[in-house]
C-alpha cells in the first residue's frame, strides 16, 4: 500500500479532480484503510470549498465578448522586420569585416524604418470592398459605358456619377471622360479607352489615353497597364496604352516607370516607352505640354466639381506600406544572383509578392526582379533566387541597393524577409 | 482545449477574420478576468482591465511570434494592462478605502442574518491576507483555480508552465492555506451546526 506521505502529495489534485485513474485508485484504497488520510482529505476539502464559496462571488458572471467584439480596434499594421541581419554572403570567402561594412548602412535604415513604424498608425482597414465610392464623373461628352465587375450590366454614364471601386469604363470614337477620385486627382480619358478604376490610388489601362494630375499623399497612386507599371506620389503625367506598348510623359514630378524586367525614373520632359520583356528602358526628351494638348480641352463641370466637394471626403491614410531596404557590399565581386530568405509562416492564403528593385550606390537603376506570391505557400521553402539577367551591368558594383516592395494594393498576406545576401560565381 | 486551436484561431485573426478573435475571447475571458481581479480586482476595475487587454492583445497580434504560446503572451498583457491600470489610477487610488467586498447584501440576507454580511466580508478579508501571505509563483494559480474554476489545463496554457508544475504549485498552495485558513473553517463549520440547530 501507498505510504501516508505519497498520499498526502495526491489529496489536492483528487480533490480538484486531476488525478489519472491509476493514482486515484490509489489513493481511494489507502483512505479506505487510513484514518488520519481520510481526515487529510476531507479538511483539504473544506478549505477549497471555503476559496471557492468566498472568492465565487466575485466570478465573472457574465460573457465579455459582446462588449470586447462591440469596440475592436484597428490591429497594428504587420509590423516589418528589416535587415537586423543583412549581411553579403560571397561564397569563396568569408571575412567579418565585410559583414560589418554591409551592417553599417543597414542599421541607419533600421532605425529609419522603426521610427517611421513608431509614426504609423493604421493601416486603412479593408471595408465591404467593392461598393466604396472613391471618386465622381466631372465631365462628360459622347458615348461612354460603365460596368461594375460584379455584373454584366453595362450603362451610360452621367455627369455627376459616383465612381465606385472596381468600376470599368469605355469611351468610344468621339468621347470624352474625367474622373476626380477622392484626394483629389484628377484623371482626363481620351477618345477610344478602356480603363477600371481599381480604388483612388490605382487605375488600370487596357487601351487609350489618359492624363493625370495625382494629388499628392503618402500613398503611392499607381497605374497598371499591360506592358508596364508606373508609380507617382504627386506629379502630372500621360499615359498611352496600345496593345504591345505604353508611353509614359511627364510633365510635373517624378514618375517611376517599370517593365516586367526593368525600371527607371522620370523627370519632367522625359518620357519612355514600355515593351514587355524591353531592356533598359530608354528615356528621351519631348515638349509633354505639347503632347498633352488633347487633356486641355477637357475641363470639369463646375457644377459636378463642387458637388464632388462636398460628396467624396478623401480617406485619411497615415501610411504607406513599408518597403523593405537591403544594401549589401559585393567588394567589387561580380554579382550572379541574389537570394531572399524568410521563416515559413503556416498561413494559408493570399500572400503577396514582391517586386525587387535593384539599383547600385548612385541609385542608378540596373534591373527589376519579381518574386510571385504563391512560393510563400511553401512552407518547405525559405529562400528565393534571384539571376541577375544577362546584359545588366553589374560589374564593378561596389554596393548593391536593393528595394523590396509588396506588390499589391489589397490586404494580402506580407513575409518580412530575414536575409538578403548577393551571390558571386 | 489544446493549443494547436490557439494558433489556428490566431491566425484566422490575422487574416482578417474577427469571429476568430471572439472565440478566442471566449476561451480566455475567465483567465484574463482572474488574473485582472487578482491585480485590481479590490477596486473594481477587473472587468474593464479585462477588456482594454483583449483590445491591446487584438491590435497587437502581428507582433506575436509564437501563435502556440497564445495564451503566455496574452497573460503578460493583461498583467502589463494592470500594472498600467494601477499606476495611471495610483493618485486616485490613493485617497479611497480599498473596498474587500464589493457584492451588495441582500435584502434577505438582510432579514435572515443581521451579522451575515459583516461575517462574509471579515471572511474575504482573510482570505485575501492567506492568499497574499503565499509565495508570489503561486497566487495566481490560486486565483485562477479558486475565483474562475479553471483546470489545471487551462491554467497551465495561460501563466506558460507546465500541468505538472501547476499540480505542484495548487498542491503547496493548498497545504499553506489549510493551514492559515484552519481557523476560520472551524469556525465556518461552528456556524454551520448553529444554524442547523436553530432551524
Amino acid at each position: 500500500m501507498a505510504s501516508c506521505a505519497q498520499v498526502e502529495s495526491l489529496v489536492q489534485a483528487y480533490v480538484d479532480g486531476e488525478l489519472s485513474a491509476a493514482e486515484k485508485a490509489i489513493l481511494e484504497e489507502h483512505i479506505s484503510e487510513c484514518r488520519m488520510c481520510t481526515a487529510a482529505l476531507k479538511r483539504q476539502r473544506s478549505t477549497a470549498a471555503l476559496l471557492f464559496e468566498t472568492l465565487g462571488e466575485h466570478r465573472l458572471n457574465h460573457d465579455l465578448t459582446p462588449m470586447v467584439m462591440a469596440h475592436l480596434p484597428e490591429m497594428d499594421p504587420n509590423h516589418v522586420r528589416t535587415s537586423h541581419d543583412v549581411t553579403l554572403r560571397i561564397k569563396q570567402q568569408s571575412d567579418y569585416r565585410y559583414l560589418l561594412r554591409a551592417l553599417a548602412p543597414a542599421m541607419a535604415l533600421t532605425v529609419l524604418l522603426v521610427l517611421g513604424m513608431m509614426l504609423a498608425l493604421s493601416w486603412p482597414p479593408e471595408g465591404p470592398a467593392d461598393m466604396r465610392a472613391v471618386g465622381m464623373v466631372t465631365h462628360q461628352e459622347g458615348k461612354i459605358l460603365r460596368s461594375h465587375e460584379s455584373s454584366t450590366d453595362r450603362r451610360h454614364v452621367a455627369l455627376k456619377a459616383i465612381v465606385r471601386e472596381n468600376e470599368r469604363f469605355e469611351t468610344d470614337g468621339d468621347a470624352a471622360l474625367m474622373i476626380t477620385l477622392a484626394g483629389p486627382t484628377l484623371m482626363k480619358a481620351d477618345k477610344n479607352t478602356r480603363l477600371k478604376v481599381i480604388n483612388e490610388r490605382e487605375v488600370s489601362v487596357e487601351i487609350g489615353q489618359i492624363w493625370l494630375n495625382v494629388c499628392k499623399d503618402q500613398r503611392s497612386f499607381r497605374v497598371t497597364t499591360p506592358s508596364g507599371d508606373i508609380t507617382v506620389f504627386g506629379t502630372v503625367f500621360n499615359v498611352e496604352v496600345t496593345p504591345d506598348s505604353t508611353v509614359v510623359t511627364v510633365e510635373t514630378g517624378n514618375v517611376q516607370v517599370s517593365n516586367n524586367v526593368a525600371f527607371t525614373q522620370l523627370e519632367p520632359g522625359e518620357q519612355t516607352q514600355l515593351i514587355v520583356e524591353k531592356k533598359p528602358l530608354e528615356k528621351s526628351q519631348v515638349d509633354a505640354h505639347d503632347l498633352m494638348a488633347w487633356a486641355d480641352t477637357i475641363q470639369p463641370d463646375p457644377d459636378a466639381q463642387k458637388y464632388f466637394a462636398e460628396t467624396i471626403k478623401p480617406q485619411t491614410v497615415k501610411v504607406l506600406r513599408a518597403e523593405q531596404v537591403f544594401v549589401v557590399d559585393t567588394s567589387d565581386h561580380t554579382v550572379h544572383s541574389i537570394t531572399f530568405e524568410w521563416e515559413p509562416r503556416p498561413i494559408i492564403g493570399n500572400h503577396c509578392g514582391y517586386n525587387i528593385y535593384v539599383s547600385d550606390d548612385q541609385m542608378t537603376p540596373l534591373f527589376k526582379g519579381h518574386i510571385p506570391g504563391n512560393v510563400f505557400l511553401d512552407m518547405e521553402r525559405n529562400e528565393y533566387e534571384l539571376v541577375v539577367p544577362e546584359g545588366v551591368p553589374i560589374e564593378n558594383k561596389s554596393v548593391l541597393h536593393i528595394s523590396v516592395v509588396p506588390d499589391t494594393t489589397t490586404r494580402a498576406i506580407e513575409t518580412p524577409f530575414t536575409e538578403v545576401a548577393a551571390l558571386s560565381l | 482545449m489544446h493549443q494547436g486551436k490557439d494558433a489556428e484561431l490566431v491566425f484566422r485573426c490575422l487574416e482578417g477574420d474577427a469571429e476568430a478573435f471572439g472565440e478566442l475571447v471566449q476561451r480566455y475571458q475567465s483567465a484574463v478576468y482572474a488574473t485582472a481581479y487578482y491585480y485590481a480586482g479590490r477596486y473594481g476595475a477587473a472587468e474593464d482591465i479585462a477588456q482594454d487587454a483583449f483590445w491591446m492583445a487584438y491590435r497587437s497580434l502581428p507582433h506575436l511570434k509564437d501563435q502556440e504560446k497564445f495564451g503566455a503572451w496574452l497573460k503578460e498583457i493583461t498583467t502589463r494592462t494592470a500594472a498600467n491600470w494601477l499606476r495611471r489610477n495610483a493618485p486616485r487610488l490613493r485617497h479611497e478605502t480599498p473596498l474587500p467586498h464589493r457584492r451588495t447584501v441582500s435584502i434577505e440576507d438582510a432579514r435572515q442574518e443581521p451579522k451575515g454580511a459583516l461575517e462574509r466580508s471579515e471572511r474575504y478579508e482573510r482570505i485575501q491576507a492567506a492568499i497574499e501571505a503565499l509565495p508570489e509563483r503561486y497566487r495566481l494559480p490560486v486565483v485562477l483555480r479558486y475565483l474562475q474554476e479553471m483546470n489545471y489545463d487551462e491554467i497551465s496554457r495561460f501563466t506558460g508552465e507546465s500541468r505538472d508544475e501547476i499540480r505542484g504549485i495548487l498542491l503547496r498552495a493548498g497545504r499553506l492555506l489549510r493551514e492559515s485558513l484552519a481557523e476560520l473553517d472551524v469556525q465556518m463549520e461552528e456556524d454551520a451546526q448553529w444554524h442547523r440547530a436553530h432551524k
